[in-house]
């Protein structure tokens, strides 16, 4: 074979790309202005062959796998391969397009070498606001239009310079002016910094020999793929769950998945889900492919790097209509809180097979809590949303983890107490596990979490609350128990006590005590058959209570 | 005479350096590191050096990699926390993240004190530091019964306690008073003051779970260093690079847990050379550091097997490449690493068993080492095994054993070459404006390939690489840091509360100084601000030249500069936020390089072997170091061997040796 790459060259260029692509990560999390990236690391970027295939990543965020490339396809398809100059730089932010929310931007620009198009490279980041009714997005949208600016791919930057009539239109859409610039300079700074780093990979070896490595490492992954989904046995396996509501309307969201083995290819099925909703819970298709990825990645090989060739042998059906394949104008501000449903049940339906692989499932959702309005301290507006923490689901093995943000999130961090209490009219009366709050088990899954907030500023201030999963919670799998539902409690132990899960700009005023308390990861295994001594340490270490011990797991002392 | 000793206690040897302080010459000897009571292996060492001469000794140094293997292990002390009521589990909880996002079956690392054994008190800080409520010791006596007798060690660490230290240091005073007088007590304020709870407490329960066993180190050492006469002074190393006094260290262990690879770096800002990136490669990583302008890189925040410190460290990146390194088929990919054959079954070369072939191992067959001259010759090496596994592993992918090798060592070196260029890329640094420094036993191997990848024309390899990090100890400077989180936006700054951040700073590094006795000396305070631009997150460091002067047109300039350096842009229309002033002082110690040595015979090759560099056949000539000196000149393909290292010198590149004993390879080019 005249065409075979040497595989020395292959290694080393694979390893090349994805520092590349760790480096622009790092440069966009560090210039940032919004936490959304720097603290959430809530962004995601990727280096793509000139027929948009990935060819490294580095991501925060694993919702973001593998719809980076739509859009570069989309543009490609609008203005031709042709169309592209150097410097260029495009963004977009259209649901229906990319998938995910306003709030997510895509940029990417070309990779020039030469004169010529050899590549991509594009960042995924959240932005802190994108306009919309209300600030940082709103639990009761009805259409797309409510939920912020809606960006079709545009030219941020024209031939290397910034296109100022675009920056300043993206601008003064956003809440925070200065901060949408200060972002989207970063993913520019972050992008060019992809086509440096390619660039002097293509010094060292030429484009060409590139090209032929990107496919041999193509058919590395491929080739794992395929492996990993032949050893599981041919057939169809089913799970089925749902979501509460979709926010305005109160009938339950059901979700069907259908996963078909057959050799070493892997279907998704997912008819049968509901259909799109008048609540902001739908999400465009490209988002329920990367989701469905996701769920297989979790299975098939979740050690190995992503790239163009991953998936390759993955299917994704989903009927037109189906709340997972949104369409102009349902809203999509709430679009993930499916995909945490649909994610864990891919792991579900395989558990019969891939016993080693799989979990009960975690608390599933991101349980988002919002306070805004005006600090009288501060003297001015302010809002502080969060994604909160709950219980991870047990495996074989191992009891679930405490308190861990959930799967859509990635590798979110928690914001501290100090930093709360510092920057917003907020005290912290207590952060907490949530003792009993697991699905019992052999191997229990994980506690939820608890934490109390109360308001100081003498202005009125209003709680948005979107917090999923109450009906189908984390279960358990092998005879593990299902985990406890979220909460949200207003005034507890008072008369005034109310207990919410979904709510947009509720008044709350100086005093008033908010108590979010998260669901716990499903149990594996059955609660009897769990050993003494890791009750025992449970009730010592204060995460199962006596009663509860003694009632659930037939405890004694 | 006046001498200075040093050890550096790694996992398998400790290294022990003894210079004359008049004249430069010093003596090394390795021995096997004890790991059941470090001190016997570190006397035997020093005993072997500095036997007859201890009252001379004026001061010692060590660095101990014990501390952070006691973490590892989790071999630490029983440990309790004492926290505010409604925060017991913030340190479990730490900040709930899940670095691999596609693992379901993620662990979060396991915390060292258990939620058993944390503890709540009901007093409560604003975040403006007014006290809202007092602790009293009423408040305190159910903690303090369960706390007695039942803990060697307990880290307080209150809600707020930056903003304002009286209730943190009233719980810490009845303690002190309460409970049994060996119990260490960690206070987060005296750690780390400063804002985010979860990093000061993961900061506080380090130190309070590493103090007991150093504390035990250093007394043990210290007795039985007087018993030898020493009268001189005993130093450990900090993570930042500077050196404290050891009974200070036994209090603030958490400073002393990455001590390990400093000494390299401190080494590398000794030489001449104003911009050095020093590296080491050991059996399973490469460990890097940057001198950039003649200073040591530091960092203000390291993170120990995934919890968060809050101490100056000086800035070693790894990464998981070194000569143990196994080469393996994924998929018909080759790949080299991370996994290690370590020193058991170790490379094939070693004979102990290892199968699978290593990077050493393509060394060897690559003629890149002596097979003699291994170790001294201490070591056989078993070239038909290596051989043979070389022959295997090519055969996957259509390639002869030589072909493969290369390809190792090259897949390798070009993993080490990419860290670099992520390293100083990041830093808006260019490497080629940098001289490589390499140590450690395989560093120099494979330091002049790494030069060629990233374009850098100097290599220089110190005398000794094999005890290079025990050597730079010697050089490290009494250092102590402190700091404190104050934020305010730059153009409110009033100059009263600029000066008088930093003399509080001063106040309390001098206060130090003096509980170490020394009063007098030179010293060099060092000023800095942590800044960001006002909504970001992270900060920058930017150094106050003389904090004397308030410029705030200057700040801005200076943090402008190094903004648009690591981020190729900067916004003049944003506000800048002061976050952390921090404070460092330095007494600096005697600096000496080592002589020249000379010789009036010309350097001979002591044999040739064969090898191979870019797939062509070459006779390589071995050279003895010893046999090189001041002014020697060789030509590559050549190999430098010595008891503790290997040192490459690829066709093309000449190497020799400068008035300090440094060998200095240069690409033939120039």
């Amino acid at each position: 074979m005249e065409d075979k790459i040497n595989p020395i060259v292959v290694e080393i260029i694979r390893n090349a790309v994805n520092s590349a692509a760790r480096e622009m990560n790092n440069c966009l999390i560090k210039s940032a202005f919004g936490p959304g990236i720097y603290e959430m690391k809530d962004c995601s970027v990727g280096i793509f062959d000139k027929d948009a295939k990935l060819l490294g990543q580095s991501s925060g965020l694993p919702i973001f796998l593998g719809n980076l490339e739509i859009c570069i396809q989309i543009v490609t398809e609008k203005i031709g391969i042709d169309g592209y100059k150097k410097g260029d730089v495009f963004v977009m932010n259209d649901p229906y397009l990319q998938g995910t929310h306003a709030a997510d931007i895509t940029v990417f620009s070309p990779i020039f070498y030469n004169g010529k198009l050899e590549g991509f490279s594009a960042v995924r980041a959240a932005m802190q606001d994108m306009g919309g009714k209300n600030p940082m997005g709103c639990a009761d949208s009805t259409e797309v239009y409510q939920e912020g600016l809606r960006i079709p791919p545009v030219r941020l930057c024209v031939e290397g310079e910034i296109n100022d009539d675009v920056m300043d239109l993206l601008a003064i859409n956003c809440r925070y002016h200065s901060m949408m610039r200060g972002d989207l300079n970063a993913c520019i700074s972050a992008c060019y910094t992809g086509e440096i780093r390619m660039g002097e990979l293509f010094d060292r070896y030429g484009t060409e020999t590139v090209q032929k490595a990107a496919l041999e490492i193509f058919r590395q992954s491929e080739q794992m793929d395929r492996q990993a989904v032949a050893a599981i046995p041919d057939g169809e396996y089913l799970a089925e769950g749902c979501l509460d509501n979709d926010g305005i309307t109160e009938e339950e969201r059901p979700v069907k998945v259908k996963v078909i083995i057959k050799g070493d290819e892997m279907t998704i099925d997912l008819s049968g889900s509901a259909k799109m909703g008048v609540g902001p819970i739908n999400c465009g298709e490209a988002q329920t492919i990367a989701a469905c990825r996701v769920g297989y990645k979790e299975l098939i090989n979740p050690e190995k790097q992503v790239s163009g060739g991953t998936f390759r042998n993955l299917k994704v059906i989903v009927e037109k209509g189906s709340f997972l394949a949104a369409e102009e104008p349902a809203p999509c501000g709430w679009y993930f809180t499916g995909l945490g449903l649909l994610i864990d049940l891919i792991v579900k339906a395989l558990a019969p097979v891939m016993p080693e692989h799989v979990a009960a499932a975690h608390y599933g959702d991101s349980n988002v809590i919002q306070f805004s309005g005006y600090d009288s301290t501060r003297k001015k507006q302010f809002v502080i949303c969060e994604a909160t923490a709950g219980g991870w689901g047990a495996f074989k093995g191992s009891d679930g983890q405490n308190g861990m943000i959930n799967v859509v999130n990635g590798d979110l961090k928690n914001w501290g107490t100090e930093f709360i209490e510092s920057k917003y009219p907020l005290r912290i009366l207590s952060y907490k596990i949530r003792s009993d709050s697991e699905g019992a088990g052999k191997y229990r899954g994980g506690m939820g979490l608890e934490r109390t907030y109360r308001i100081e500023s003498e202005n009125d201030c209003y709680l948005m609350l979107w917090v999923e999963r109450s009906k189908t919670t984390a279960w358990g799998l092998n005879g593990g128990l299902a985990a406890k539902a979220p909460d949200v409690v207003v005034n507890p132990g008072t008369a005034e006590e109310k207990h919410y899960l979904k709510t947009t700009m509720l008044p709350v005023k100086k005093g008033d005590v908010v108590r979010i308390s998260t669901g716990g990861g499903g149990g594996y295994g059955k609660p009897e058959e769990r050993s003494v001594e890791a009750l025992k340490q449970d009730i010592e270490n204060g995460y199962l209570t006596l009663d509860h011990a003694e009632k659930i797991y037939h405890y004694k002392q | 005479m006046s001498y200075r000793l040093a050890a550096d206690v790694g996992g398998t040897f400790t290294d022990i350096v003894l210079l004359n302080d008049a004249t430069g010459v010093y003596e090394t000897t390795k021995v096997l590191t004890t790991p059941e009571a470090l001190e016997k292996g570190i006397l035997k060492g020093f005993d072997e050096l500095a036997g007859d001469k201890y009252a001379e000794v004026t001061s010692i140094v060590h660095g101990t990699t014990s501390g952070l293997n006691s973490v590892i292990e989790r071999r630490g002390a029983h440990c309790a926390l004492v926290t505010t009521k409604g925060f017991r589990d913030v340190y479990e909880i730490a900040r709930a993240n899940r670095p691999e996002i596609y693992n379901i079956h993620y662990h979060k690392p396991e915390p060292l004190i258990p939620r058993k054994d944390i503890y709540e008190v009901d007093e409560r800080t604003s975040f403006d530091g007014t006290i809202e409520k007092r602790v009293t010791k009423e408040i305190m006596q159910e903690v303090i019964d369960k706390l007695r007798g039942n803990y060697d060690s307990v880290a307080v660490c209150l809600i707020n306690s930056y903003a304002n230290t009286e209730n943190e240091k009233e719980v810490c005073r009845i303690l002190e008073k309460e409970l049994d007088e060996n119990t260490i007590i960690t206070a987060s304020y005296e750690i780390a003051k400063e804002s985010r709870e979860y990093e000061r407490v993961s900061t506080s329960a380090l130190n309070a779970y590493v103090a007991p066993s150093t504390r035990r180190h250093v007394y043990a050492l210290s007795d039985e260093l007087k018993k030898r006469g020493f009268t001189g002074t005993l130093y450990m190393m900090q993570s930042s690079g500077g050196v404290i006094r050891a009974e200070l260290a036994a209090s603030k262990a958490v400073y002393t847990l990455m001590s390990g690879p400093v000494g390299g770096a401190i080494g590398a800002s000794v030489i001449n050379r104003d911009n050095i990136i020093g590296f080491d490669i050991g059996g399973t990583s490469f460990d890097v550091s940057i001198v950039v302008n003649n200073r040591i890189e530091t960092t203000v925040e390291a993170e120990i097997e995934g919890f968060p410190v809050l101490a100056p460290t000086v800035n070693v990146f790894s990464i998981g490449a070194g000569g143990g390194s196994i080469a393996w088929n994924e998929a018909g990919g080759m790949r080299v690493g991370p996994k290690s054959a370590g020193a058991v079954p170790g490379p094939v070369c070693y004979n102990r068993g290892g199968k699978q072939p290593t990077l050493t191992d393509a060394n060897l067959v690559l003629g890149h080492m002596s097979p003699k001259h291994f170790l001294g010759g201490r070591m056989e090496m078993n070239e038909e095994k290596t051989y043979e596994a070389f022959e295997f592993y090519g055969n996957q992918f259509d390639l002869d054993k030589i072909t493969a090798a290369e390809g190792v060592c090259e897949i390798a070196n070009h993993k080490m070459a990419d860290a670099i260029r992520e390293l100083t890329v990041k830093r808006g640094i260019d490497p080629r404006k940098f001289s490589i420094l390499a140590f450690g036993g395989a560093g120099p191997m494979h330091a002049a390939l790494i030069a060629e990848m990233l374009d850098i024309k100097e290599v220089i390899v110190p005398a000794n690489p094999g005890v290079f990090s025990a050597w730079g100890m010697l050089h490290a400077d009494i250092r102590h840091d402190t700091g404190k989180t104050k934020v305010s936006l730059l153009n409110d700054l009033q100059e009263d509360d600029f000066r008088r951040n930093f003399d509080e700073l001063q106040e309390e590094l001098d206060e130090v100084l003096k509980k170490e006795g020394i009063q007098g000396k030179e010293k060099k305070y060092l000023c800095t601000l942590d800044m960001r631009y006002f909504g970001q997150e992270y900060t920058i460091s930017v150094e106050i030249p003389d904090e004397t002067i308030f410029n705030k047109a200057q700040i801005e300039e200076d943090y402008s500069k190094i903004y648009e350096r690591l981020y190729g842009h900067h916004s003049s229309e944003n506000i800048i936020e002061i976050v952390n002033y921090r404070m460092t002082v330095l007494v600096p110690v005697n600096k000496v390089s080592a002589p020249q040595r000379t010789s009036d015979l010309p350097a001979k090759a002591l044999e040739q072997i064969q090898g191979y560099f870019e797939s062509k056949k070459y006779d390589i000539d071995i050279y003895k170091r010893e046999c090189l000196v001041t002014g020697s000149e060789i030509h590559g393909p050549a190999i430098v061997v010595e008891l503790t290292s290997t040192t490459i010198v690829p066709p093309g590149w000449k190497l020799w040796v400068d008035e300090s004993d440094s060998m200095i390879m240069t690409s033939g080019e120039e």
